[in-house]
């Protein structure tokens, strides 16, 4: 299988303290990675430090990518916390459509081929008929679909998502990471999670992070190691999490 | 009424101070939505008291006040901006140095030119009735260069104020769009210390836009609405102005004032009957 990100030896702090330590991690295609661990563990770190967000104090990251799009047309990424201004008027379309902006962008039109992309993502998560309402009008889990909207209306290779069902029911939920499952039949993903709990019947590795890194592939370990890894030993955890 | 209409076509000032007016409130409406959305309106008002420091040097080295005023705007706009982003200071501290600073030099400076109390205040105070053609001039070519930015780079300046850090993700460089945000309302300051004067720039930088706010979902419908209201509440203002003898600066922001206070009056009832 093809590597598509290469993470080597790499070391994150924000200023003093260490959040990251001696990081080894290979994403090959089409994986569907659990990124896992408790809060605070590092997970949107490292999602941030492969977006470009941030940058590793040692080590390095390599991308290898198959298409000959812009390098930023390759990564769908679905914050965790968005970054968005509150109450800013834009509407839900516009807000999708900034996945295919670019820094040539110009111009406050698009054009009718990143209209049929914006108008088809909407589709694929089911938001079409909120295209001319406010975003900030929306509950927090359409909001979280117009944030993965955003995201694939580029066509990325590889999707990170930053525990992107914390704010949807239980049904969305589903209907999300069924959307996702189809997803991988060509794209490669990454989906941080504290929790396995539905997640663990669609992935094929399974990456625990608390300071390290330790990767396994699902089937080769039980789940009580995996738990282990991720929360160093927390009893509370092992026994509350039982989803593999 | 009719009166002020036969005026307009019989006296010069009148007609620079209507199309001053109006060319002020394209410059301003569009500044103003992006100043509203993206919270900066301070910004506006720091630059505006520092561009006295540029009008007194002007004075003093008899050169045309505008271009003073222009040079300085510009600087405290990319200061503001260096200690923004390099520096990753909060502007707070440098905008109001610069606030006072700036007033402190146009101080100075024009106490030592001779005669100058008399336009100093002009220029403290605004006055679009004594607006003459070179001026005119300097407007237009400053309104052109505002309406090219707002238009080539619409949506990078939206999405960088909507969501700064996927606007970084997506590769739009985020930190030129906000130093181009600052040249434009540094701009649109200079533009206005002529219409409403350095004091009141900021009332007619931010109320038309955040009425305008009230009404529109999406920033193209704010700036429409706030450009249409500007030249509303500029053209009134010199009417009332001209007919009551009173200073059009201020009545500019008194009208604008007032319409604000009463759309903000008519949504809070709004509410309450909803
Ligand atoms: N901007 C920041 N400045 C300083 N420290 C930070 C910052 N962001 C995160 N940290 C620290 O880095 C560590 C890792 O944070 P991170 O957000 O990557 O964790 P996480 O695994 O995503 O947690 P969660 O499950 O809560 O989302 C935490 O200890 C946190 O305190
Ligand atoms: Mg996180």
């Amino acid at each position: 299988m093809k590597q598509l990100i290469k993470i080597d030896n790499l070391s994150f702090s924000y200023g003093k303290s260490t959040v990251l330590e001696n990081i080894n991690f290979v994403v090959e295609e089409k994986d569907y990675i659990g990124l896992i661990g408790p809060n605070g563990g590092g997970k949107t770190t490292i999602l941030k430090l492969i977006v470009g967000l941030l940058k590793p104090n040692h080590g390095t990251i390599e991308m290898n990518f198959n298409g000959s799009k812009n390098g930023q047309n390759n990564i769908g990424y679905i914050p965790q916390f968005g970054s968005m201004e509150a109450n800013f008027p834009i509407k839900v379309k516009d807000v999708v459509a900034m996945g295919v902006c670019h820094s040539a962008s110009f111009m406050p039109w698009f054009n009718k081929k990143e209209n049929i992309k914006i108008e088809k993502s909407m589709e694929d998560v089911s938001i079409s008929d909120l295209s001319e309402v406010s975003f900030n009008e929306l509950s927090g889990g359409q909001k979280q679909r117009v944030l993965i909207a955003r995201a694939l209306v580029s066509d990325p290779e590889i999707l990170l998502l930053d525990e992107p069902t914390s704010s949807v029911d239980s049904s969305s939920e589903l209907d999300i990471y069924e959307l996702l499952k189809n997803l991988n039949n060509e794209k490669t993903i990454i989906l941080a999670s504290h929790d396995l709990g539905f997640i663990s019947s669609y992935i094929n590795k399974v990456a625990c992070v608390n300071k390290n890194l330790v990767a396994h592939k699902i089937g080769d370990v039980s789940s009580e190691t995996i738990i282990k890894d991720a929360y160093k030993n927390s009893v509370n955890m092992i026994n509350h999490k039982c989803g593999l | 009424m009719s009166d002020f209409i036969t005026n307009i076509f019989e006296q010069q000032f009148l007609q620079n101070a209507i199309i001053a007016g109006l060319l002020s409130s394209i410059a301003c409406g569009m500044t103003g939505t992006f100043v509203v959305v993206k919270r900066i309106s301070y910004v506006g008002g720091g630059i505006a008291h520092a561009v006295m420091g540029g009008i007194g040097a002007a004075f003093y080295w008899n050169i045309n006040p505008l271009y003073g005023a222009l040079i300085f705007a510009v600087i405290s706009g990319l200061l503001i901006g260096l200690v923004r982003l390099k520096l990753k200071e909060n502007e707070d501290t440098i905008i109001s140095a610069l606030w006072s600073i700036g007033m402190a030099i146009g101080i100075i400076l024009a106490y030592l030119t001779p005669g100058y109390n008399v336009d100093l205040i002009t220029f403290l105070f605004g006055n679009i009735l004594l607006v003459d053609s070179q001026s005119i001039l300097i407007l237009l070519v400053v309104d052109v260069v505002i309406i090219s930015f707002t238009f080539i780079f619409f949506r990078q300046i939206i999405y960088t104020s909507f969501d700064k850090e996927y606007a970084f993700v997506r590769g739009i460089k985020v930190d030129i769009i906000y130093y181009l945000m600052l040249i434009m309302v540094a701009l649109t300051v200079v533009i206005l210390v002529q219409t409403v004067g350095l004091i009141l720039v900021i009332s007619l930088l931010t109320l038309p836009s955040a009425i305008a706010r009230i009404f529109s979902n999406s920033v193209l419908k704010m700036i429409i609405v706030s450009v249409l209201l500007v030249s509303v509440f500029i053209i009134s203002g010199i009417y009332f102005s001209f007919s009551f003898n009173i200073p059009a600066g201020a009545t500019i922001i008194l009208v604008a004032g007032m319409v604000y206070f009463l759309t903000l009056l008519a949504s809070y009832f709004r509410i309450l009957s909803k």
